[in-house]
């Protein structure tokens, strides 16, 4: 069975010998030249300013964050649509219960939306 | 599951879950609460209400069980019911000292409410789970709360440690339950813990014994017994003191919880080790806190030994598998750490609460150093803090002796006679440190310079009175209070 996953491996060695063999061939054939500069970090094209350690606003955290709650949300939702109608047929005769259990779960973020909101979690400039 | 067993989902779900509809309707109207300009005096009420509810439905729970609900993946049965009075007990406690802790200028208060009532949500749902997926999310549910409440005092270092230390090692706790569920669920095919129980064969296999091993070492984790306890004194200390009581008596009771439900489906061979690593857990844990300073980080190592004595328990319904014994030891064992648990959660709730108490004197309060002599100026602080000691290391007419006593006695039933006695000998360490702490209140003179603490706060004195008058009925009439309990 294990011999199933040979080609895997086989790939595997291809892929890690092609990177180092690269690198190395490079090294080894191309011309080292040490110009002021090269040494830096690459920060797309930019000349680096300053020290790493500077503080960032964490505005975008929070709107990360923020952002997972109501992805989660539309997920459920969308889950919730497509599943609905099935049970809303005289056969399963649940459409109430459906509809109830999906109300709660948008009343608690409802909640959750409004104390972000009022808390002033939603607004960029403070 | 069929479509027409959906309606049936939720019949006779009722009464299991009130004790979680009773915590969620508590969570959304704090949050509404806090938003509704003129309704934010109305926080302090919200929560004692919600907890009092809950446990008002818990009660009914445990006079009326009703068994497995949501298709087999929650147990309402009484044991749920009776670790949940303890959760809810333990977050009252919390909730009740934080009162005053934080100060009123302090930002925040009504997310930390949010917070802490959420932790036992989380709690209900481990003490109950019949599926690991259950489980895991009952997990989460307390812990991410207590993450946060642990790093509550932002301006503080060592808090702000405290939580990113918790969080960080908290979050590898539980990827190695879902690593291990991962496995179960290879090898088993199912994440039902009656399903387990009937593919016990699967989990004999190595796969299977390493996955058990994963969910095993998370669950120690988080109940913090050796060799998974390192993050227990550091977070203990650093936390604000009512977080501190709710994760010393809350999180190891749900941890606990857990760990009895599947002491059953776990093979009788995991017993000895498991017994092993508890009287070990004992004696690092009385061992560390013989050299501690403060008073919260002694109280957070005496709380690793006493995890380690619960961990004995587990053992003994553990090793128990399989023998004609079984169903009585673990009802004897249920029984032991309940009793231990609810009488930890007293002693050590109400040790907390006096430490919180004289923290608001100033910080350095948490210094045992700071407590000398305190029987001369403030002896009723310092009597209860004897009577706490006392009751954690198990002296008669407490309820710790009578938690130790069947703890211990439960193991001996099981055949486990040479831990137990290694256990009782290594839980007389205990006794040197707590009894320094009272010796250092009632012998040592109180410098005269020193200020006598103000103490006028009639909500920590009433909670610690209750606690005091709690460990006392549980030694002195257990009966009594437990009669109507089991």
């Amino acid at each position: 069975m294990l011999q199933d996953y040979a080609p895997i491996l086989l790939l595997i060695g291809l892929v890690a010998a092609f990177a180092v063999g690269n690198v190395l061939l490079s090294e080894l054939v191309g011309r080292q030249r040490h110009v002021v500069g090269k040494g830096d970090p690459y920060e797309c094209g930019m000349q680096p300013v300053g020290n790493a350690r500077m503080r960032l606003s964490i505005h975008f955290y929070l709107t990360a964050v923020l952002f997972i709650l109501f992805d989660v949300e539309g997920i459920f939702l969308i889950l919730w649509a497509n599943a609905a109608r099935t049970f809303n047929t005289p056969e399963f005769d649940a459409g109430g219960l459906i509809f109830t259990e999906i109300l709660v779960f948008v009343t608690m973020l409802a909640v959750a939306l409004a104390f972000v909101w009022r808390k002033g979690g939603l607004e960029w400039d403070r | 599951m069929s479509f027409e067993s959906l309606q049936d989902l939720y019949l006779g779900a009722g009464p299991a879950l009130a004790p979680l509809l009773w915590l969620t309707g508590g969570l959304l109207a704090v949050l509404i609460a806090e938003i509704t300009p003129g309704l934010t005096r109305l926080r302090p009420a919200v929560v004692p209400a919600a907890l009092l509810g809950a446990a008002w439905s818990a009660g009914q729970l445990i006079a009326e069980p009703s068994g497995l609900v949501l298709g087999g993946t929650f147990m309402g049965d009484s044991q749920t019911g009776a670790f949940t009075l303890i959760f809810l007990g333990a977050t009252l406690l919390a909730w009740g000292q934080a009162r005053h802790y934080y100060g009123q200028e302090e930002p925040f208060l009504g997310e930390h409410d949010a917070l802490l009532i959420t932790a036992p949500i989380g709690m209900i749902l481990m003490a109950g789970a019949q599926d690991l997926i259950v489980f895991f999310i009952g997990l989460e549910l307390l812990s991410i709360p207590l993450y946060c409440l642990a790093a509550f005092r932002r301006t503080r270092d060592d808090s702000v440690e405290a939580g990113l230390r918790y969080f960080i090692l908290g979050a590898f706790g539980v990827t190695l339950f879902l690593m291990g569920a991962g496995l179960v669920y290879t090898t088993a095919g199912t994440l039902n813990i009656e399903g387990l129980g009937d593919a016990l064969v699967a989990l004999t296999t190595p796969l299977g014994s390493v996955g058990m091993a994963l969910i095993l070492a998370s669950l120690l984790f988080k109940a913090g017994v050796a060799p998974f306890h390192l993050w227990v004194p550091d977070v203990y200390q650093g936390s604000p003191t009512p977080i501190t009581t709710l994760m010393a008596t809350g999180t190891k009771a749900a941890a606990f919880a857990f760990l009895l439900r599947l002491a059953p489906i776990l093979p009788s061979e995991a017993g000895l080790p498991l017994g092993i690593i508890g009287v070990a857990t004992l004696a690092l844990g009385n061992l560390g806190a013989l050299v501690q300073t403060d008073l919260k980080r002694l109280l957070a190592w005496s709380g690793i030994a006493h995890a380690g004595l619960l961990l004995l328990v587990i053992s003994a319904a553990v090793s128990a598998a399989g023998t004609n014994q079984q169903a009585e030891i673990l009802n004897a064992a249920t029984s032991a750490l309940l009793l231990y648990l609810l009488a930890y959660a007293f002693a050590a709730g109400g040790a907390l609460g006096l430490v919180a108490w004289m923290e608001a004197d100033g910080e350095d309060h948490t210094q045992l150093s700071r407590w000398q002599g305190l029987g001369s100026v403030r002896p009723g602080v310092a009597a209860g803090m004897t009577l706490f000691l006392l009751s954690l290391g198990g002296i008669p007419a407490t309820g710790g002796f009578l938690g130790k006593w069947l703890a211990f006695s439960t193991a001996v039933r099981a055949d486990m006679l040479p831990l137990a006695v290694l256990g009782a000998l290594t839980s007389v360490i205990a006794l040197g440190y707590y009894l320094r702490v009272i010796i250092t209140m009632w012998m040592k003179p109180r410098p005269e310079s020193w200020a006598i603490p103000s103490m006028n706060r009639p909500l920590a004195a009433f909670l610690a009175g209750f606690c005091a008058a709690m460990v006392l009925a549980l030694g002195l009439i257990p009966g009594f209070v437990l009669g109507p309990l089991f």
